[in-house]
């Protein structure tokens, strides 16, 4: 008798245990092949802000192609902004950089079809990025006002002769950066007049424009080499120059500047002077606007 | 009896559920393994190799440039000759870092490559070795290196790893 009981008398807390179990895997599996399939949002607020994180880690270091839309697309930049500015990490600062960015960042790539810029290193970006091609530059590493009216490229052509045989609509001249440390600022203000004499001559028909030199980054401004005071006492001295000339000046330093008046981290290399590729659109944008005022 | 029944049908349940979690994980990674080792690995291209060296030696505003765009870089190269390739350069200007990967159609005309690449950096030196003194030692142990069809061109903070990984490919 006893033992009919002990195998016929499974008690009911077993049968629940088991049935708890069962439900417990039967759970599990749901959940696992909902998370596989991805129909599982990920809920946990600390994760995501972690995968925002490492997706802008990921960002700032990924390399990019030579597939680079440098056209004007207002209609994606629009329907980014507030997709931003929604986040409620995001600080006001940060937000109006953003918007800021989205107004100013957009110009027309056939704008610049026929135009032609002259500058250093960071120059040679408008090449390297792939907003333009090669013969539409005359830039170089180490360029400055004095060295631009002598120094041939690899064609042998001097910055002068190369705008020459291209005649083009504008041309954009960017030099000084080079020289701020140590070749005087009067000194590069009449060798860019210079310039832009020969300029004139060999391109009678083409609008000159004259590109105040960019600002350096705090950090860059603190090592001393360039520093920002250089960056004014030049600028201010070229576009004295451009109004006695009647050549249009272009002040592209304060577009790139922020709020503290150095080189805004938007848009600065990490050596505090040259351009990130945000920087060229930036500035191509600014010259658009200028010129269609 | 009905008891009994319910409890075999659990205790089935139960047992099967065990078991399927249990043996999935292990079922699937020997599937993974068995993939691994059953299909051969395709050869890497160009632009895989540059990017396993730009991984672990990045490069600053990094930028890859088109087969079209070569011979802004290189004078004298032959693009025609190319069978495969991927160059990144730091599109900034602000430092010498660049890495190239170039398979020809053959080893000979890799060969023929080779003093373009030369010229390359000897160009690059001359440039960088008054404007950014501090990145000279970049270009002073860049790496050219050629293998059968293959030219191997890096000028990054770290050219052993760079090259090392690299040729880690091509071998």
């Amino acid at each position: 008798m006893e033992k009919k009981k002990r195998v016929d008398g499974i008690s009911l807390a077993i049968v629940i245990l088991n049935i708890a179990i069962v439900a417990v895997l039967i759970l599990l599996v749901v959940l696992i092949y909902l998370y596989m399939t991805g129909k599982l949002e990920p809920t946990d607020v600390a994760n995501m802000e972690q995968s925002e994180q490492t997706a802008a880690a990921i960002t700032t270091t990924a390399v990019t192609t030579e597939t680079v839309e440098h056209t004007t697309e207002p209609t994606e930049a629009t329907t980014t902004a507030p997709e931003e500015t929604d986040e409620p990490e995001e600080t006001e600062e940060t937000e109006s950089s953003v918007v800021e960015a989205v107004e100013s960042d957009s110009y027309d790539e056939e704008f610049f079809a026929n135009d032609f810029f002259i500058g250093d290193s960071i120059y040679t970006g408008l090449v390297n990025y792939g907003y333009f091609p090669s013969k539409q530059v005359f830039a170089m590493i180490g360029l400055n006002p004095e060295s631009a009216l002598t120094k041939t490229d690899e064609n042998g052509l001097t910055a002068v002769t190369k705008a020459q045989e291209m005649q083009p609509k504008r041309i954009f001249i960017m030099l000084g950066s080079n020289g701020i440390a140590f070749m005087g600022n009067t000194h590069m203000a009449e060798k860019m007049k210079e310039l832009a004499t020969q300029l004139k001559e060999a391109c009678p028909d083409s609008y000159i424009y004259i590109v105040s030199i960019p600002p350096v980054t705090k950090a860059h401004d603190s090592e001393g080499q360039e520093t920002m005071v250089m960056v004014n006492g030049y600028n201010k001295l070229l576009k004295g120059m451009c109004e006695e000339e009647g050549i249009v000046f272009l002040d592209l330093c304060r577009k790139l500047q922020d709020n503290t008046g150095y080189f805004s981290a938007d848009y600065a290399e990490a050596d505090g002077m040259h351009f990130l590729g945000s920087a060229y659109k930036r500035m191509l944008s600014f010259f658009q606007k200028s010129i269609e005022l | 009896m009905k008891r009994k029944i319910i409890c075999a049908f659990l205790l089935a349940a139960l047992v099967c559920g065990a078991a399927s979690c249990g043996g999935n994980t292990p079922a699937a990674t020997t599937t993974k393994a068995a993939e691994t080792t059953a299909a051969p690995k395709p050869a890497a291209s160009a632009g895989e190799i540059a990017q396993a060296v730009l991984e672990a030696v990045p490069i600053n505003s990094s930028f890859e440039k088109k087969k079209e765009s070569l011979e802004d870089y290189f004078d004298d190269l032959d693009v025609n000759t190319l069978a495969d390739q991927s160059y990144f350069i730091c599109a900034s200007g602000a430092y010498p870092d660049e890495v190239a990967v170039f398979k020809f159609n053959s080893a000979d005309d890799a060969q023929k490559a080779v003093p373009a690449i030369e010229a390359r950096l000897e160009y690059q030196k001359s440039t960088y070795k008054d404007y950014t003194p501090e990145e000279y030692y970049k270009l002073e142990d860049a790496v050219i290196e050629q293998r059968g069809e293959w030219i191997i061109y890096t000028v990054t903070s770290d050219n052993t790893k760079a090259k090392e990984i690299a040729l880690g490919f091509i071998s």
